[in-house]
């Protein structure tokens, strides 16, 4: 039983076979199909210039405009420039082939992370969020 | 479109992925952790004095409910439904319970953050269903 657990960093001792079963889930879902077409779906996106220069631009726009409607008016010229990127957005191809492969590959891991708590009686996911972590 | 074309020998089935899961929930129900936590509960929903805390500090801000609403408990009310309410929370098996269930959610948001950083997606927040995508959807 030497060597059972290892101590990482953040003071929490988690045994090796936790961490092996852990390896060998995220391997799994990692070359399960959902996950095999998100990452390929991402290496796509990020290697077309194109595409991410649309979503840079889309996005200081939308920036732009919360900002308008803060501090001041917002142009028909704005409008029409932001629902011009947006169309653009939601007809490139490698932008939606992304989106959906995410959606897929979060739907596996929804259903894995029921399957997990289904066996804990208790809701896993719910116990990994840190506080403030996000948003 | 090389990218998307991928050797089927070498992707997991469904069946094999939720097998992996299958497999990463029995050791973490194995985990000094896991079973603290469970026994800690358990020990705390027979600790007649526990429950009997519990049930006098509802008792009590259900009494005040109304009062509550209107924001016009008396101080008395206030200090003693506080009493009872750090009686509560000072019995040893409420204390031992809340810190098994500290403990345990440690390890999970340590396991967690290995779990999204291997497969790149927030695994948290992914499988909030409240939201529709990743973070902050």
């Amino acid at each position: 039983m030497a060597n059972k657990t290892q101590i990482i960093p953040n003071e929490v001792d988690i045994p090796t076979s936790m961490l092996e079963a852990t390896s060998n889930l995220a391997e799994n879902l990692l070359q399960s199909e959902p996950f095999l077409r998100y990452k390929a779906a991402e290496r796509k996106l990020q290697k077309d210039s194109e595409a991410q220069q649309l979503l840079t631009d889309l996005s200081e726009m939308q920036q732009k405009i919360r900002e308008l409607q803060y501090t001041g008016v917002i142009s028909e010229t704005d409008l029409k420039r932001l629902r011009a990127l947006q169309n653009a957005e939601g007809t490139n191809d490698v932008i939606q082939e992304y989106g959906l492969a995410q959606e897929l590959a979060i739907t596996l891991l929804r259903e894995v992370n029921q399957e997990i708590s289904n066996l804990l009686g208790i809701d896993f996911a719910s116990l990994t969020r840190r506080s403030g972590g996000c948003c | 479109m090389v990218d998307t074309t991928w050797n089927d020998l070498e992707v997991a089935s469904k069946e094999v992925v939720m097998q992996a899961a299958k497999q990463f929930a029995e050791v973490l129900a194995d985990t000094t952790q896991f079973h603290e936590f469970e026994q800690s509960y358990f020990d705390y929903r027979q600790d007649s004095e526990a429950q009997s805390a519990l049930r006098e500090f509802q008792q009590k801000q259900a009494s005040l409910k109304a009062l509550r609403r209107i924001n016009a408990v008396s101080e008395e009310d206030r200090q003693e439904l506080q009493r009872l309410q750090d009686r509560f929370y000072s019995q040893p098996s409420v204390l031992r319970n809340t810190k098994a269930q500290e403990e345990l959610v440690a390890l999970s948001q340590e396991i967690g953050d290995i779990l999204s950083k291997a497969i790149g997606l927030d695994y948290g927040n992914s499988c909030n269903s409240s939201k529709t995508g990743g973070c902050c959807g």
